[in-house]
């Protein structure tokens, strides 16, 4: 055991070394091969370029211009891979009766104590804030639609364990609403990656180009930035990220005894 | 004068960075080397007040005399202070809430101890429920 512990301290050393070695000269510095290079350089020249509208995007934020404007199908396949995929939770977990699922209406007894519940309330506030505050700036700082509902999934998730899943339901944040916001966020994307279309533009087009009659998505209204398609598909995004990972929280918060009781009508049916 | 405040401001934001290296050190020392749950959960809770607020609450000193910044040296201040705010709210309740559960649920054993609190009043509890 003594001969262990001797071999794990340098064993750690050299972990450590090892990366930080790769940090600051494999994947910090220029490791890509050179052909690929020239694929960055283009967007960071490009996706702000004031002078040279054609490629442009009207955004600061280059990965988020890249993730909705230069590769938007892909995201756009990601959102609905995301979409589906809750789709099969829900239906995994799907209930007969769903009037059952209101038995959770627990006692206060179970609750933890006051303070965990107090600092619990003061953090949920600051979540939802600053998840909506990514998503709304998500063209012009880091950060973007998917990053934000992440964020946000925290917050029913720290309700349901500090307080109880009753708690979060009463917060207004129930599971019917859930789909219903998350096709909201859906058919926005849609919408507007489809518009760009009816003026005989290409698909998922954001800005104006020379070849294409499409207008653009406007980049400022009045004081506010808005970056073309970009400020609409990250809150697309956000409403599909955020109640997708809500509905999955309420599902998988929901007691077995609810599942059981379920199964008996359906074995008196049969 | 202006200049002095500055210097002084500094060193004492230095001095609290240096205190959170050393609270980290000892965090991380308590961690391995202490007998039971609850204790080495205290070990960590110094790594995160004294490692983490402390030397944040360092940083937005230091960077509020960082002409160099320029204006966002406000930036880096402000979220300074708000990060150790949210560490320092949230820190203590994580470690209360984990204790809580790990006695409540007697997935450790208390021991080493000199005395538990909490044992005794749910020993209380149990014999005037008896009683009535």
């Amino acid at each position: 055991m003594k001969g262990v512990k001797i071999l794990f301290i340098p064993l750690m050393g050299l972990v450590v070394i090892l990366i930080m070695l790769i940090l600051s000269y494999g994947t910090l510095g220029y490791s890509p091969a050179e052909y690929i290079r020239s694929l960055g350089e283009f967007l960071l020249r490009q996706s702000f370029n004031v002078f040279e509208k054609e490629w442009w995007v009207g955004s600061p934020e280059v990965i988020t211009a890249t993730l909705w404007d230069y590769r938007g199908l892909d995201t756009v396949y990601e959102t609905t891979v995301f979409y589906l995929a809750v789709i099969g939770c829900v239906s995994v977990f799907r209930l007969l009766q769903p009037k059952l699922a209101e038995i959770t209406k627990e006692k206060e007894e179970y609750a933890l104590t006051v303070i965990v519940r107090v600092a619990t309330k003061i953090v949920l506030a600051v979540i939802i804030l600053i998840s909506i505050n990514i998503a709304l700036h998500g063209h012009i700082t880091p950060g973007g639609g998917f990053q934000a509902g992440s964020a946000f999934a925290i917050a029913p998730l720290l309700a349901i364990a500090a307080f109880s899943r009753y708690f979060v339901e009463k917060m207004g944040l129930k599971i019917n609403l859930s789909h219903a916001l998350r096709s909201l966020g859906l058919i926005i994307i849609a919408l507007v990656a489809l518009l760009p279309l009816f003026y005989f533009g290409y698909l998922l087009q954001n800005q104006a180009k020379p070849w294409s009659p499409f207008p653009g998505y406007p980049i400022e209204v009045s004081f506010l930035e808005l970056s073309g398609s970009l400020f609409h598909f990250d809150i697309g995004e956000y409403l599909n990220v955020a109640m997708g990972f809500l509905a999955i929280f309420l599902l998988l918060s929901l007691p077995e005894r609810v599942f059981k009781k379920d199964m008996e009508v359906v074995k008196s049916e049969s | 004068m202006f200049e002095v405040i500055e210097w002084f401001v500094f060193i004492i934001g230095l001095i609290l960075i240096t205190i959170g290296a050393i609270c980290d050190l000892a965090g991380a020392l308590g961690l391995v080397r202490f007998p039971n749950f609850f204790v080495r959960l205290h070990a960590a809770t110094v790594g995160t007040i004294g490692g983490a607020v402390i030397p944040l609450f360092g940083i937005a000193l230091v960077s509020a005399v960082s002409s160099q910044l320029g204006p966002f040296r406000w930036t880096v201040a402000g979220g300074a202070v708000i990060a150790a705010f949210l560490i320092m709210i949230v820190a203590p309740a994580g470690s209360h809430a984990l204790a809580y559960a790990a006695h409540k649920a007697k997935v450790v054993p208390v021991e080493p101890k000199v005395c538990d609190l909490l044992e005794e009043h749910e020993k209380r509890k149990a014999k005037e429920a008896e009683k009535k």
